[in-house]
């Protein structure tokens, strides 16, 4: 075990000696993360960006006319109006992720605001669309809130005259604000008018792109880490270190064992290190359960060494392992979920995803992440990977040739 | 008998035998070397010089026959004899990432010796190699005399009673070469046995004490310059012989050999 820890050592001090290539190996991933979150996520911001929802309304007074007047005055969100009898037909889009939301004004909206009752504004949603509904429902809510202040006002003056019987309002300013003060109260407890947002879509995935981006990005980019550690193995082989290693006392397995544990040790550290910038930076939700984040680490980078032991073990030359490193490292990442959330693939990929070390991470990172589940609820994943690791290993072992046969 | 008058035997190989893919690299060879001499190994590309060292070295096992060093079988104390011998490869087998320093700290540490026995060594071989103002750049910052002269060293960190040398001059310019040269003659002086193996005639003349040619996996002449000389003499029509080299081409032919 001693000579296994000194050929750690080794490996440690010859892969911290260039630093470029591990810095580069963490900031590439949290440079994608960045760009794609960004991407995938209207809430950050950026560029122009416009959004068509239908509305059916059916308010036969000014009030919903002049919502959507309002609506038509911004340059985000644009409105297509609707007949009630389109009605089933612009749910069933909306379930169907077809659109984005359906917006569908009461007949009493008129009504109920002026006589101070509140209005109920429908908000049919795709909950499972996490680009453009944020941005409705934020445009929404602030149009409401306006509405609600301008109603606030009116209301208050109107409330004075009453009481005034039309006297001048100037002496009265103060008096005024108290009523005011009062109706706002009311206000904040029952606004004029409220939306109300009920989700259609068929399953709710609590899909959130940080807490896909990171994990997904940290294990591509660990798996091209690890791919480093399969690639010293065969630079030892090519340059001759290791036919040197084998003319000493070193037993063989400790020098796999220390360039393994090396291989893990880099894999696992850089899993932490994206995991913290994504929770520092992105705002990334690290779930209930971090024993249940630090053991599906340790399974992911487990698995992804024993596949780099394994290519190791095939791959007769650094030059072939280059571009057969980099395919498994692309197919693993888009079949098994890195890029995108794998519930939105057809369900015969999401079976073949299995395949991949990827998937079983990425579930196990989005139960913990996305899901609120705990340790207990990743343990399958956990235990699929380390048993993938483990037949990895036991055919890499065997088939590694220390020396030309 | 006196033991200068006849040297103990340090290397006994006794027909020994590799293939590959069913083609033989060495053909069922025997010689001995004697303890604190150099042994030079000559011969062609492919002649199974790498073969032969590799099989000593423990690197390789050999399919038949066997070869005791300092009486233990590679066959059967493989680690025992790992411990005793040192071995410097034809390529430049050191951590071009890490220094001169800590190439041979590492390389000393997988012989079991205490940390203060591995920063003395690595001192005391630093300066036999003229290395140690060096210590801190990094090997891949070195010139190729001072890559070898350090891949010699590290062959070095055990006390080895024996070292097998794989062309360990390949690449180097003159001067670095005759740097080596006087490294290895300090390295003999200090009474540790060589075996030494090279397609340069002339540093096979200038060190070993004891030269054998191989062939297509097999040693088709040995003994000391001098002897072989008389060989040349009375098996080939060569008149004036003038060196090692000519009796070399007469041997292995003058045919390329890639």
């Amino acid at each position: 075990m001693l000579h296994a820890f000194r050929v750690f050592k080794k490996e440690m001090l010859i892969t911290l000696r260039d630093p470029v290539a591990l810095i580069w190996l963490l900031a590439l991933p949290i440079f994608i993360i960045a760009i794609t979150s960004f991407a995938f996520s209207g809430s950050y911001g950026g560029g122009k960006f416009e959004v068509t929802i239908p509305v059916i309304n059916r308010d036969s007074g000014p009030m919903g006319q002049q919502l959507l007047d309002a609506i038509g005055q911004q340059d985000t969100l644009k409105i297509e109006l609707k007949t009630n009898d389109q009605e089933m037909g612009l749910r069933q889009q909306v379930a169907d992720g077809k659109t984005v939301a359906l917006l569908i004004l009461p007949a009493d909206l008129t009504t109920q605001v002026s006589t101070g009752k509140q209005a109920e504004l429908q908000l049919l949603t795709d909950t499972n669309e996490t680009t453009q509904l944020p941005m409705v429902t934020s445009i929404l809510g602030s149009l409401i809130s306006t509405f609600n202040s301008i109603t606030l006002s009116s209301r208050t003056v109107v409330q004075y005259e009453l009481d005034t019987q039309g006297l001048s309002l100037l002496p009265q300013v103060g008096a005024i604000g108290e009523q005011a003060s009062k109706i706002a109260q009311t206000l904040q407890q029952r606004p004029s008018m409220l939306i109300t947002e009920t989700p259609l879509s068929t399953t709710d995935t609590g899909y959130d792109p940080v807490a896909q981006n990171v994990p997904g990005y940290a294990i591509m980019f660990m798996l091209f880490g690890v791919m480093m550690g399969a690639e010293a193995i065969l630079m030892e082989k090519e340059e001759g270190t290791l036919r040197r290693l084998l003319t000493t006392p070193l037993p063989r397995w400790s020098f796999l064992a220390g360039k393994l544990m090396s291989n893990f040790i880099i894999g696992f550290s850089q899993l932490v290190i994206i995991f913290a910038v994504g929770h520092l930076i992105f705002g990334l939700d690290l779930g209930s359960s971090i024993p249940g984040l630090i053991l599906i680490s340790i399974a992911t980078a487990f698995a992804a060494n024993a596949a780099g032991m394994l290519l190791a073990s095939f791959i007769k030359t650094r030059r072939q392992l280059g571009p057969v490193s980099t395919f498994f490292i692309l197919f693993s990442s888009a079949l098994g979920g890195s890029w995108w959330p794998l519930f939105i693939t057809p369900q015969w990929m999401q079976n073949i995803a299995k395949v991949t070390i990827t998937a079983w991470a990425m579930e196990g990172y989005s139960n913990l992440l996305m899901y609120g589940k705990g340790i207990v609820d990743i343990l399958p994943q956990v235990g699929a990977l380390l048993f993938y690791g483990a037949v990895l290993f036991a055919i890499g072992l065997k088939k590694f040739q220390f020396k030309e046969s | 008998m006196s033991k200068k008058a006849e040297p103990q035997i340090l290397a006994r190989v006794s027909s020994l035998a590799k293939s590959f893919n069913h083609v033989p690299a060495v053909k069922s060879i025997s010689f001995e070397i004697k303890r604190g001499e150099t042994f030079g190994l000559l011969g062609p590309n492919g002649a199974g010089k790498t073969t032969t060292i590799n099989m000593l070295a423990t690197y390789l096992r050999p399919d038949s026959g066997d070869a005791l060093i300092d009486g233990k079988s590679v066959n059967t104390d493989e680690l025992e004899v790992k411990k005793i011998i040192g071995f410097v490869p034809q390529e430049i087998a050191l951590y071009s990432d890490l220094t001169a320093r800590e190439n041979l700290i590492f390389f000393g540490s997988i012989y079991s010796q205490s940390k203060t026995v591995i920063q003395e060594r690595t001192d005391e071989l630093l300066e036999f190699v003229g290395l140690k103002d060096e210590t801190k750049k990094r090997v891949k910052q070195f010139s190729g005399g001072m890559k070898r002269r350090l891949n010699i060293a590290a062959g070095l960190m055990n006390r080895p009673v024996f070292l097998m040398m794989d062309e360990p001059t390949v690449g180097i310019d003159p001067q670095s070469r005759e740097n080596i040269y006087e490294l290895i003659g300090r390295i003999k002086e200090q009474g540790t046995t060589i075996l030494y193996t090279s397609h340069y005639m002339e540093e096979v003349e200038k060190l070993c004490d004891t030269i054998a040619i191989m062939d297509h996996g097999t040693i088709i002449a040995s003994g000391t310059l001098g002897e072989l000389l008389k060989l040349k003499k009375k098996t080939h029509k060569v008149y004036r012989p003038s060196g090692l080299e000519e009796l070399f081409i007469q041997l292995t032919g003058s045919h390329l050999r890639d």
